[in-house]
């Protein structure tokens, strides 16, 4: 059960400072807050509501605080409005006290509700009060369900909600989901079906696990994969010592060809240097035989040369020289007359002493050996220069013939011809070598395209190889996670076999759950229907509306689980349309709604019920107030009225005896209107002043024109 | 003495033909067609070395002149450019084989025409003379060329020696 306890405005709307006090006498639950039009009940309505669900719980004004800023406050002025609700609960025979504070400083009307702050404390038994933290917060909407709120704080508007509207604007539809929302919410049959519902849930994720555990390859599936792979495996362990050996022997292949042309090439450098050599021998004998060239020419002048021809002329010169010596030594050749006889003749005298003189004998003679002389000068001097000749090339063969310039070209020769032939075979070896190698050149280019060749064919072999390693390691790991997948679902069997007994379980729960949902729900909405139609005729009596037969909730629909409710009235056997019911009764059919269910299912919450009698009059009025005003069924009543609605001596009966607590709200803007006189203690005039006069009291703040001089009225003397 | 009234004319050099075949391809070095061959394997530079040779290996051995044979002319000798040019000691020595031979006196002056048929025929007496002592003194040991210079050699060192042949 739960009371409330106390209300405290600050800075709320019309309210700068209010406080307001709630009974909780058993005997007399009832608090009565009487106040006129715009005197401020829907304001105080409205505190109850936001300090209990915050913005949600004044949807008028949702996300901004322009109802619950001071009036009297001007724009920009910084203000906090603070509500403190203080409520108790009570389980058993343990009863808690609650401290619901509810703060928000404004500048404007349209600050954002949201920036409100929210204390929730708790009483301790010391006495304190200890705050409770923000999660502790949401549990008080378990224990103030929001979507009780209407059950909680019912005004006229709503009420006529719940029988589907006016009678010029009905709507089924409002009412049958205002009805359902209410009977689930206190029939604790949302509870039900949520736990249906969760049940419901737990089975889908079974089953989504159970499809999810099906989506992967079965133990059968996998072992054939299994022995698909370790087939593959066995063959590519069988191919592959075939590829490493290809392998092997084409790289043994590539490298001895490798070796063969690495050989080669150092031969061509050692043949490089070689002709290095060769061209040094080669210069070196040709230079040897330029100077054997040279010695063989001068050997090939000396024989037969000037001195050996002359040499071997010996004989035939002396003959020459024997022939013409004589000759010569008798003054021949050349002719000694030529030069003797021309002297005698001119000097006249021979050298014998005989006188030449001319024309003797003698000079005659002389003449003619002269012109005999004149005549072979030529021949004489021809021979004497052979006689020259000869004894020149005498004395020169001679000489050849004890020189020896030929030895010495000779022995130079002989020197030379063996270093000549010492090079021509170095030379002639090289030259084999270089002229092999030289035939090796030109096929190397041939060799390395072999070597390339054999390298490519190395390669290939070498990738191929490694991609069947590659291929053996994939299979190996997909062996090793099929092994495991399989040991997996050899577990996994056993765990969808949970999953699925779960899923079943779950979805028996769930049906039971919801078959007693449907059945509990319809046993209490009979129950609670039954009520309503006595708590109707209770209230109506013998109205004209007293004629209908019945009054209760039903189903419609065919749909069994979570069906739809409406209220219904019938008549003569009919169901008489809601819209054709007066006021009075359609509220009375709301409040018997109302109390029916409270009743049925037995929660005891405060009931804030707000001009519920208007339109009411009579005795549908007072059986109204009398069934709102006990706590057998609304829990505890605070009733919030004009002066009006609890003016009749019958109503004020009842109040009198079932009022705890009275509070009258007095507009101060009704000051030189209706109200006699302004609170002194109020601050601004459009303000609202609270005392604690019953209905059928006035007071100095309160007082009324007119209220002196009532007859059922009396003045309170504070 | 100047003896290159010898030679004021041309005067055709002579020798028998298989003496000059025989020469040319064995032991002459200058080649009329093609390479001439190494002086070492053909010590005579031309044709008219081993002419001159020929002439002196007859006089040395006093070789009767071969008159009337068949000769054929390789070259000539003579002022002219295309003509053989020989050597002054050649001319000279020459002319005294021609003076010991012909016996000039003051009167009977050789001439020039006289000198070289002599010397073409004492050519012709000596050139398959000398071919055979050549070839005689071949071997495979030693260059041709000096067998040969050592022939001469020989032969100049014996020449005061050697015996007069009979004309």
């Amino acid at each position: 059960m739960i009371q409330f306890l106390q209300l405290e405005l600050t800075n709320f709307a019309i309210y700068p400072k209010a406080s307001f006090s709630f009974s909780t006498d058993p005997e007399r639950p009832l608090t009565v807050i009487r106040g006129e039009n715009e005197s401020g009940k829907t304001t105080l309505m409205r505190a109850f509501l936001w300090v209990l669900f915050g913005a949600d719980g004044i949807q008028e004004a949702t996300g901004s605080a322009y109802a619950l800023r001071p009036v009297w406050l001007p724009k920009g002025d910084p203000v906090e409005t603070k509500v403190k609700l203080t409520f108790r609960q009570t389980k058993g025979d343990r009863t808690v006290t609650f401290n619901l504070v509810r703060r928000l400083v404004t500048t404007d009307g349209v600050t954002a509700l949201n920036l409100e702050r929210v204390l929730l404390s708790r009483q301790d038994s010391d006495g304190s009060f200890k705050p409770l933290s923000e999660a502790q917060i949401e549990t008080l909407h378990g224990i103030i369900r929001p979507e009780m709120r209407d059950f909680y704080f019912l005004d006229a508007d709503k009420a006529v909600d719940f029988v589907g509207g006016t009678e010029t604007n009905h709507n089924d539809q409002v009412m049958r989901k205002m009805i359902g929302k209410s009977i689930r919410a206190l029939l604790s049959l949302d509870d039900l079906r949520k736990a249906a519902d969760r049940v419901d849930e737990l089975r889908n994720v079974k089953l989504r696990e159970i499809a999810q555990s099906n989506t992967g390859a079965t133990g059968i599936n996998l072992q054939g994969a299994l022995t698909q792979v370790e087939s593959v495996i066995n063959k590519l362990k069988d191919e592959i010592p075939v590829a490493k050996e290809a392998h092997d022997v084409a790289a043994e292949v590539y490298r001895r060809a490798d070796e063969q042309f690495t050989a080669m090439i150092e031969t061509f450098e050692k043949a490089s240097k070689r002709a290095g050599e060769l061209k040094k021998f080669r210069d070196d004998r040709e230079r040897l035989n330029i100077q054997r060239r040279q010695l063989m020419h001068q050997l090939a002048e000396r024989g037969p040369g000037a001195e050996l021809a002359a040499a071997m002329l010996t004989k035939s010169l002396k003959e020459i020289i024997d022939r013409l010596e004589p000759m010569k030594e008798k003054g021949h050749i050349p002719p000694s007359e030529l030069e003797v006889i021309p002297r005698l003749v001119k000097r006249g005298r021979c050298l014998c002493g005989t006188a030449i003189a001319e024309g003797t004998p003698e000079a005659e003679e002389l003449s003619r050996l002269l012109d005999k002389a004149r005549k072979t000068e030529t021949g004489s001097r021809f021979l004497d220069g052979v006689l020259s000749l000869a004894t020149t090339h005498k004395r020169v063969g001679a000489a050849a013939v004890r020189s020896e310039p030929i030895m010495a070209i000779k022995t130079e020769l002989a020197r030379l011809d063996p270093l000549v032939g010492e090079l021509s075979r170095a030379i002639e070896g090289i030259e084999k070598e270089v002229t092999a190698e030289g035939g090796q050149q030109s096929v190397a280019t041939e060799v390395k395209r072999d070597v390339n060749e054999k390298l490519a064919v190395r390669d290939s072999r070498r990738d191929a190889l490694q991609r069947l390693q590659t291929e053996l390691e994939g299979h190996e790991t997909s062996r090793r996670s099929l092994q495991e997948k399989i040991r997996a679902a050899a577990g996994h069997g056993a765990q969808v076999k949970a999953l699925k007994a779960t899923a079943r379980a779950a979805e028996l729960v769930c049906a039971v759950l919801r078959e007693a949902y449907v059945h509990v729900e319809r046993d209490q909405v009979a129950e609670v229907s039954a009520c309503m139609s006595g708590l109707f005729g209770e209230m109506i009596g013998t109205t004209a509306d007293g004629l209908i037969s019945e009054v209760g909730l039903r189903a419609i629909g065919q749909q069994v689980y979570n069906p739809e409710y409406e209220i219904f009235a019938r008549y003569q056997n009919a169901d008489k349309p809601l819209r054709l019911i007066n006021g009075a009764s359609r509220r009375a059919l709301a409040v018997a709604f109302f109390l029916a269910l409270a009743e049925q299912t037995g929660i005891r919450v405060p009931l804030v019920s707000d001009s519920l009698l208007h339109s009411t009059s009579g005795e549908v009025r007072r059986r109204l107030v009398e069934l709102l005003s006990t706590g057998q069924r609304a829990g505890q009543p605070i009733m919030f009225g004009t002066r009006a609605d609890f003016q009749a001596p019958e109503i004020r009966s009842v109040l009198k005896r079932c009022a705890g607590v009275n509070y009258t709200l007095t507009a101060q803007s009704h000051v030189g209107r209706d109200v006699v006189r302004a609170d002194p203690d109020r601050q601004q005039s459009n303000q609202v002043s609270v005392c604690r006069c019953a209905p059928e009291e006035f007071c100095a703040v309160c007082e009324r024109v007119d209220d002196a001089s009532a007859a059922n009225l009396r003045r309170r003397v504070t | 003495m100047d003896v290159s009234f010898l030679t004021a004319h041309q005067h055709d050099l002579r020798l028998p033909k298989p003496a000059k075949d025989k020469a040319l391809a064995a032991w002459v070095s200058s080649q009329p067609i093609g390479q001439h061959r190494p002086i070492e394997d053909a010590p005579f530079r031309k044709m008219y070395d081993f002419w001159f040779a020929s002439i002196l290996w007859a006089e040395h051995h006093d070789l009767s002149p071969a008159e009337g044979a068949s000769t054929e002319k390789f070259i000539s000798a003579g002022p002219t450019s295309a003509d053989a040019r020989l050597e002054t000691w050649v001319l000279e020595l020459l002319l005294l084989i021609a003076v010991r031979r012909l016996k000039p006196d003051v009167d009977t002056l050789p001439e020039a025409k006289q000198v070289f048929k002599l010397a073409n025929n004492l050519a012709a007496v000596g050139a398959s003379r000398l071919l055979d002592e050549l070839d005689r003194r071949s071997d495979l040991m030693e260059p041709r060329l000096y067998t040969t210079v050592e022939m001469f050699r020989e032969a100049a060192a014996a020449g005061k020696d050697l015996p007069r042949a009979r004309r």
